[in-house]
């Protein structure tokens, strides 16, 4: 896997320093053969991870029930009430366009999560089987997948995503499409460190004597090894994909008006800074938070799988 | 007809590559390496380690390519047969390998490792696959106490019965066993032998049994062919090779195995200096 460490240029967006974690938590030894249940008790006892993964899931539940839980409707304007403070009607104030914030914000979290989940899910797609197939085959196939990869990984992501949302039209879908794709790199590492880490087994070799196929081979025995890192890397990346999602947003090129998402009530906000400088707060403490969750999580993940692997 | 028929089996690695990526040293593994093994024979190849015995275990069943060469199983071109038609013929010529530790998947159970065959390559139902892997189990003395359990909770010698199940599953007539007792701690190396044995006789099985250790060879073996730097020296029966060695290399195997109770010239039993004996 030292092969691939190349040295990337940091792209905006998803620099944070996260790459590196994948990296560290893939190891060399040998896998753990009951994993499974050790990272479950290891993830309980952190207090952080627990905190992170309850905030997801409150996330996730107000996204998904979003129209049953906002005060108002989120596009409805109300020009008599523009850029009104909180108050006991309007709990977050209201818009340049006297919106409600709250709603907007409720609304907002589905528009960034389903953004992330496509952007991680076009990354998980691309990088997982190609990851899969570089470390199995090996060879001629390898390099040129890890090539293709490493320039991919050089590629800055924001400027890419903006490259691609002016050939196809500006839309949150062809912006996570752009995200996805500088993302998959990432999986694609780590499948493949993960599967060379296998590859080379006597079990592997056993399987291919009792005749099963290169699929059954890839699925049953070489998956579950590669599948707890890249739990991690979904969730490291869902991180990454709020910050590009708000990125493009604030510059307009993801979900168009009237839709709310946190980075285009950012851009509203910023644009209102004298006349209402409460209108930053709820979209940039909520993008900073769902950041900051998705990383904490999967980093408890990456920590456990430290702490099984060593044998403790 | 011999159920397998080998003939001029050659195998090189390469050693070295250029700064290029060419290969530039060649390391013959195997050179023109030619024997028959009928049914219900058990051949043991023997030789030092890098002699290439393993290498010829794993052409036969093509899970190293040859370079040249040609492998007959019944009438079959090994070498010629398409990836789907090899996996079905691999039905019936199966492998035990060396360490049993790491030659089951340590996520699989027991019992889904030794049903793994019946999954693979026939349709019988989920049922119908656990029953006939507790039948196998119990055939090798397992039982069905670890049905669920994984591998890392079994001993090696319990770990290498296992193996010996599954490789029973599709009931094959020639087994490869790449020193199947040498990763075993001694006291379990004489039961898993003799399990061997006994399999051998109640199925009618064929082994190619790759082996360094010429005290096994002499109870398992019917034939025995001895190799060096990726040639064969001699072959010949169990009995001839013990007791009338040809060639000078195989008698130099021959005196190195181990006495258990060593003599000198008078009879007097050895003893460790600084003992009584």
């Amino acid at each position: 896997m030292s092969a691939n460490q190349t040295p990337s240029a940091p792209a905006p967006g998803n620099d944070s320093g996260l790459a590196e974690v994948p990296a560290a938590a893939i190891g060399t030894g040998e896998p753990e053969p009951v994993a499974a249940p050790g990272i479950l008790k290891s993830i309980v006892r952190r207090p952080a991870t627990i905190a992170a993964g309850v905030f997801l899931l409150v996330l996730t539940f107000i996204a998904i029930f979003a129209p049953a839980l906002a005060p108002y409707d989120p596009d409805v304007q109300n020009l008599l009430l523009r850029l009104r403070p909180p108050n006991a009607e309007h709990w977050l104030g209201t818009d340049d366009y006297g919106r409600d914030v709250l709603s907007r914000l409720i609304f907002g979290a589905r528009v960034s999560l389903w953004a992330a989940l496509q952007a991680a899910a076009v990354a998980l797609v691309l990088g997982l089987p190609l990851g899969m197939i570089a470390g199995y085959r090996g060879g001629w196939v390898d390099a040129i997948l890890t090539r293709i990869m490493d320039a991919l990984m050089s590629a800055p992501s924001l400027v890419l995503a903006i490259t691609i949302v002016a050939v196809l039209g500006a839309g949150i879908t062809n912006a996570m499409l752009a995200i996805g794709l500088v993302m998959a790199p990432r999986f694609f590492r780590v499948a493949r460190a993960g599967t060379m880490d296998v590859r080379h087994e006597t079990y592997i070799e056993a399987s291919i004597a009792l005749g099963c196929s290169t699929l059954r081979i890839a699925v049953r025995h070489v998956l579950p090894n590669v599948l707890p890192p890249i739990i991690l890397v979904i969730s490291v990346s869902l991180g990454t994909a709020v910050a590009a999602e708000a990125s493009l947003s604030f510059l307009g090129l993801g979900v168009q008006a009237p839709a709310a998402s946190w980075g285009s009530m950012l851009s509203t906000a910023s644009s209102n800074m004298r006349l209402a400088p409460y209108l930053v707060w709820p979209p940039g403490v909520m993008i900073f938070l769902a950041v900051l969750a998705f990383t904490y999580v999967g980093d408890g993940v990456r920590r456990a799988l430290v702490r099984t692997r060593s044998g403790n | 007809m011999s159920l397998l028929e080998v003939e001029n089996l050659t195998k090189s690695f390469s050693a070295g590559r250029d700064w290029l990526g060419r290969r530039t040293k060649w390391l013959n593994a195997v050179k023109g390496v030619s024997f028959t093994l009928e049914r219900g024979e058990c051949l043991a190849v023997v030789g030092e380690s890098g002699a290439g015995k393993s290498t010829v275990g794993r052409m036969v069943l093509r899970l190293i390519e040859p370079d040249s060469g040609s492998v007959t199983f019944d009438g079959i071109d090994v070498l010629a047969t398409k990836p789907k038609q090899l996996r079905a013929l691999r039905q019936r010529m199966q492998m035990i390998f060396q360490d049993p530790y790491s030659s089951l998947d340590p996520r699989m159970t027991i019992r889904d490792a030794v049903a793994e065959p019946l999954l693979v390559h026939t349709d019988k139902d989920r049922a119908t696959r656990e029953k006939e892997a507790v039948e196998l189990l119990d055939k090798v003395g397992i039982g069905s106490r670890y049905l669920e359990r994984y591998p890392a909770e079994l001993s090696g010698g319990q770990l290498q019965r296992v193996a010996i199940a599954r490789a029973l599953t599709m009931k094959p007539s020639l087994i490869v066993c790449d020193e199947p007792v040498a990763a075993l701690d001694v006291s379990v190396r004489a039961q898993v032998l003799n399990l061997l044995r006994d399999l051998q006789e109640e199925l009618g099985l064929a082994y190619l049994f790759v082996c360094h250790d010429l005290a096994l060879v002499e109870v398992i073996a019917d034939r025995v062919m001895v190799m060096a730097a990726g040639e064969v020296v001699e072959t010949d029966t169990t009995d001839q090779i013990f007791a009338n060695p040809r060639q000078e290399y195989t008698k130099k195997l021959l005196a190195a195995i181990p006495v258990p109770l060593p003599r000198d010239a008078q009879g007097n039993r050895l003893v460790a200096p600084g003992r009584v004996g």
